[in-house]
């Protein structure tokens, strides 16, 4: 009965400092998110006197936000991307489902020089150039395909996925192909079930590149109207930023020089941070109770 | 299986080698045709030509192409000529440049800057059959431009290449447009101290001096941290030296950072770091921060942009301080009257040129759009746009822009409405224009700052010059190596890390070991083919 | 061994097919383009092409290693490297641990949340935060007064800018990061927990032996390949937070390289150097799989 208390308020105080830690972490890592918030609803004029911590707005101001709604792009860039992610983020789980599922099985001749070969990929690249070039050739430049496909497999994921299939009891696998499953119905059925947080992170990682990326777009796609929207936002902080402006420029009483970024960074950021919070209902014990030692 | 992985990794490779692609051929450039139909503007319909330039940032904040502009919509009306435009995004132009230069389907005109961000320079694009030589073209199809550059024979000599070939129809910053950039410092401030505008180091040292006996403890700032900015310093300038190559009294190239007059820059403006009159932080200081220095009243004087600093530190400052002005000081001199020879101005020719790429079928179309703007009625309508409409001529001859652009309805910025009407705000390819740049610049102390700003510098700076490709890698590879040296050498001066009394000797015999002398030797032999042409 | 082929193929012909696109991608769109890595080998101009422009041998690789600061910028970019694998990585796992022992549903959805959010924040406004902390006027330097000390400019001091690099850097990463292990947390059977509870285990001696060895592989695979980009400390942050007077700490490769100006115009030294990076990242990787086959059950191959 002692011993059960003593231990109790041992865990109690841990528990207590554990969680005084996470409070403490936790407003450290929301600083940064408040500052930019703060900032972007402040007025740029009188931001641009102000140095140090900011906690609340200086002045108020939505020019910011208006600057981003107006220009003639803005809910094309989100449409873009937003096609983008859905069918991107499904194309690539699949893929890289086949791919992982692959290399976690035994027993297969081919397995080892496969693998080798993917990693090597991860370290020699041909450039941005030999690249472009190539989704010339296969007729993808200008399309959104050009921004799908070629990227539908990260290898860093792939290896993710791997260790997260491996995961799973080889014996369930075992005792389904003995039952005449084939390898589709234990992937779908089995495997990608039982590692529903493993695809939750990989999903997670899938989508929050091709929601930040804006590079390959700026390569391949030669018609405005297809420009995602980070590619956008990165144009508008560059319009509007003190070097943006020509360096002969007027005055400009309406400068969003100093809040413009900030407003960019909320405007990509919050629908991205929509996303998490739905994954995390998948951060739950996959294993079936009991299926192991049956 | 070790076999096995081998072999499957040589398929792969031979795979690989098989697709480098080897099939495009490079144009030769075709000669220009005799015959011309031309008959004055607009011209027939035909075929657009197709432009790639990158879009001004006022023009992409309301239109998704140039050719949506009133502008173009009415230089289509003008000239007859259709533009189909090409734009890569905003800070993406050199990526977008390789990739069509990979590509090979060139459009007709590219404006880029063919002098520095060509690999091997304009000769070498001529060679490589990716631009035609122009002189031809500028003799039948250009009568404007020949003319321009006959009365200019300063322009002409700066945008050959040094065997004479034309290589792009250029921007061209006209007499009083470069000098954008200078010494700045409050004015109400240096009334409060009963003190007049500094023009000599002493003065500046005065002017700082009492500044921080009246409290503001470091009263000068800087954008240190941006390159450009640091290499522009006017207290060094005022030693008559440079932060690299320039052409010194003798009309050879120099090389700044190992010569007497930079290192007494250097012991002068230690001092003035010792002493606090330059703020602590200097090497790391932001642009932001800057600005919060520059606007809160914590410093006084700083050297910025007319445009994007003074232009927005002023009515940012009055937001507070309604007594808060910049003014813009001569570049500063050590002796007293004397007319600053040096200091910092972008050059009349900086590389910014549109070219005719060897895949424009329609030559002589596309040189006659290039030409329109060079006569005095295009150029008008280049900066102004049109006569009673967005612009009005006063009584003295100048120039103003009307209501339409200066008080617009929909929101827009100033800069914004030029971009609409005109293409005054942005690197096009014609020569530019004082009046529009005061016009512009719509706070006094911006229209002042042109003149005020003006120094001999031209002599100094260092000149389009053109060295082979081959020297230009051997240039760049040293020169990497000796910037980062002597970047890091003279700030430690500066702040007093390294004793310059101690280590100077070395620092320069460094400079000496890592082949500056290789670098000038280069630096003069392009320097004299420059002269030459 | 041809009799060992055609029974894999027997046995195994399913999963052959069901891989079957994932190698074709990696055929089409990786091994096609690979020969651009011989750009490093060549002085390339977009315009002539790959073939037309002509082989150099390596040149550019010479120019790389006679550099001056050859040795140095190998440093700054190994350290910096190695310091944010050192206290990053366990830093990540120990957030995921401690939010994990957290009961309440809520705040450990909440503080999961919150903990990643700096890493969406742009390197710009994060390295302009970071600025504005260590001016001398900043928050840190109050600290330091507050304590009696000198108050200095903190970015222009080599020593002390790798820390500054470092801790940055887990600020903004430790949340992200800690998100692979939370979910790995979860694959660990619950009886497992319950089989120490009744064997008298208290929590430290559950964390060792249920916890720990239970995320082990995934511990083990990220390690793998935080390795593997040992040597590929990209530019962007460098750029923001450094100057000449940090240089002999901050300053590397990737930066260098930059600074060698017009980054997209050096193509052949740019990729001889990139091509550096990842045969130093490939050996790096390959010793640390071989030494993970021996100690423990995970690799990468």
């Amino acid at each position: 009965m002692t011993k059960n208390m003593k231990e109790s308020t041992g865990e109690k105080i841990g528990n207590g400092v554990n969680i005084a830690l996470l409070i403490l972490v936790s407003l450290l890592c929301l600083y940064p998110l408040w500052y930019v918030f703060v900032a972007s609803i402040s007025e740029s004029n009188l931001l641009m006197q102000h140095s140090g911590i900011l906690l609340k707005p200086v002045g108020f101001s939505m020019s910011a936000y208006e600057k981003v709604k107006n220009n003639p792009m803005i809910s094309k860039g989100y449409m873009n991307t937003l096609f983008i992610l859905v069918v991107g983020t499904v194309l690539d789980i699949l893929l890289t489902s086949l791919g992982a599922y692959f290399l976690s099985r035994k027993n297969v001749y081919f397995k080892k020089p496969i693998m080798i070969l993917i990693v090597i990929t991860m370290f020699f690249q041909g450039g941005m150039i030999p690249f472009y070039l190539n989704l010339k050739s296969l007729h993808m430049t200008n399309t959104l395909w050009g921004l799908i496909i070629p990227f539908m497999i990260n290898t860093q994921n792939l290896i993710i996925l791997r260790s997260g299939f491996e995961a799973v009891p080889e014996s369930l696998i075992e005792s389904a192909r003995i039952d005449g499953a084939s390898h589709y119905t234990v992937l779908f059925k089995i495997v990608l079930p039982l590692s529903k947080a493993i695809i939750a992170v990989v999903t997670l990682y899938y989508s929050v590149s091709i929601w930040n990326s804006w590079f390959w777009a700026s390569a391949i796609l030669r018609d405005r109207s297809m420009y995602p929207l980070q590619l956008i936002l990165r144009e508008i902080l560059l319009e509007n930023s003190l070097n943006g402006m020509a360096a002969n420029a007027g005055t400009d009483s309406e400068s969003v020089a100093m809040t413009i970024k900030y407003a960019t960074v909320i405007v990509a950021t919050l629908p991205i941070l929509c996303v998490y919070p739905f994954l995390q209902r998948y951060f739950t014990n996959g294993i079936m109770i009991g299926a192991v030692k049956g | 299986m070790r076999k096995t992985t081998l072999l499957v990794l040589m398929v792969l490779c031979v795979t690989s080698a098989l697709f480098a692609n080897g099939t495009k051929e490079t144009e030769v450039q075709q000669p220009v045709s005799t015959s011309s139909t031309f008959t004055g503007y607009p011209m027939e319909k035909d075929t657009p030509v197709s432009f790639w330039i990158k879009p001004g940032s006022s023009v992409t904040a309301n239109f998704s192409s140039m050719g949506d502009t009133p502008f173009y919509k009415e230089a289509l009306k003008r000239t007859g000529i259709d533009i189909d435009f090409q734009h890569p995004p905003i800070g993406q132009e050199n990526e977008q440049f390789s990739l069509i230069m990979a590509d090979g389907n060139y459009p007709d005109i590219m404006m880029y800057n063919w002098l520095s961000n060509y690999p091997g320079g304009p000769a070498k694009a001529i060679a490589d059959g990716v631009i035609m030589s122009l002189n031809d073209i500028f003799d039948k199809y250009c009568p404007n431009i020949k003319a321009y550059l006959a009365a200019h024979p300063d322009y002409d000599k700066a945008i050959k290449t040094d065997d004479g070939q034309y290589y792009c129809v250029p921007m061209i910053n006209t007499e009083g447009t470069g000098t954008f950039l200078g010494p700045m410092i409050r004015s109400d401030i240096l009334a409060h101290l009963g003190k007049e505008v500094p023009t000599t180091i002493d003065e500046w040292y005065d002017v700082l001096k009492a500044a921080q006996a009246s409290g503001i403890s470091h009263p000068l700032a800087s954008e240190f941290s941006q390159i450009d900015i640091r290499n522009w310093n006017p207290f060094m300038y005022a030693y008559k030296t440079d932060s690299s190559f320039f052409v010194a009294d003798d009309n050879t190239i120099h090389y700044g950072p190992i010569e007497e007059g930079y290192k007494e820059y250097l012991e002068n403006f230690a001092k003035w770091y010792r002493e606090g009159l330059v703020d602590p932080d200097l090497p790391s200081l932001t642009t932001d921060q800057v600005t919060e220095k520059m606007t809160s009243g914590k410093s006084i004087a700083a050297w910025a942009l007319v445009g994007g600093r003074m232009g927005s530190w002023i009515p940012a400052g009055q937001k507070t301080n309604p007594d808060y002005m910049l003014i813009a000081t001569p570049w500063p001199t050590l002796g007293k009257g004397e007319t600053p020879e040096y200091g910092w101005s972008a050059m009349p020719f900086s590389g910014n040129g549109a070219a005719i790429t060897t895949k424009c079928k329609n030559v002589e179309r596309a040189a006659r759009l290039l030409d329109y703007f060079w006569s005095n009625e295009g150029h008008d309508f280049a900066y102004f746009g049109t006569k009673d409409v967005t612009y009005t001529i006063d009584a003295d001859g100048n120039y103003h822009y009307t209501d339409l652009i200066t008080k617009n309805t929909k929101g827009w910025t100033l800069g914004q409405m030029i971009a609409a009407y005109t293409i005054a705000n942005y690197t096009t390819p014609t020569y530019a224009d004082i009046r529009y740049s005061k016009e512009y610049a719509s706070l006094p102390s911006q229209k002042e700052a042109y003149d005020i700003w003006r120094t001999n510098c031209l002599k100094h700076l260092l000149p389009p010059i053109t060295p082979s490709p081959d020297d230009s890698k051997t240039l760049a590879r040293i020169m990497n190596e000796i910037t980062t040296y002597q970047r890091e050498l003279s700030l430690k001066f500066i702040l007093g890390t390294e004793d310059i009394d101690k280590s100077w000797d070395t620092y320069v015999a460094n400079i000496k070991k890592m082949g500056i002398d290789q670098a000038l030797a280069i630096e003069n032999k392009a320097y004299d083919s420059y002269q030459n042409r | 061994m041809k009799q060992k082929i055609s029974q894999d193929w027997q046995r195994n012909k399913s999963l052959y097919l069901l891989v079957l696109p994932v190698v074709l991608f990696y055929v089409i769109f990786a091994y096609k383009p690979m020969y651009g890595a011989l750009i490093a080998f060549k002085d390339y101009s977009p315009a002539l092409g790959f073939s037309k422009s002509p082989w150099v041998g390596t040149e550019n690789f010479t120019r790389f290693f006679q550099s001056v600061y050859f040795w140095r910028l190998i440093k700054n970019t190994f350290l910096l490297s190695i310091y944010c694998l050192l206290w990053g990585f366990p830093a990540s796992i120990i957030l995921a641990l401690m939010i994990n022992n957290v009961k309440n549903k809520h705040l450990k959805k909440t503080v999961q949340t919150i903990s990643y959010l700096p890493h969406f924040i742009s390197l710009v406004v994060v390295c302009g935060m970071i600025a504005d902390f260590c001016v001398s006027t900043g928050l840190i330097n109050d600290v330091i007064a507050f304590f009696g000390g000198t108050r200095k400019p903190l970015l222009q001091d080599p020593a002390q800018y790798r820390k500054i690099y470092v801790i940055s850097q887990i600020w903004q990463q430790i949340g992200w990061e800690s998100i692979i292990y939370l979910a790995a947390l979860c694959n660990i059977d619950s009886q497992l927990y319950e089989a120490a509870r009744i064997d008298g285990a208290g929590k430290w001696k559950q964390l060792l032996h249920v916890t720990l060895p239970g995320i082990a592989p995934t511990i083990i695979i990220m390690l793998l390949l935080s390795i593997g980009r040992l040597m590929s400390l990209g530019y962007e942050k460098t750029i923001l937070l450094y100057n000449p007077a940090t240089y002999e700490t901050a300053d590397i490769i990737s930066s260098y390289v930059y600074r060698s100006g017009l980054i997209n115009q050096e193509w052949s030294y740019s990729t001889a150097v990139g091509l550096f990076n990842s045969v130093i990242n490939l050996g790096l990787l390959m010793l640390a799989n071989f030494l993970s086959r021996k100690f423990s059950d995970t690799s990468l191959w």
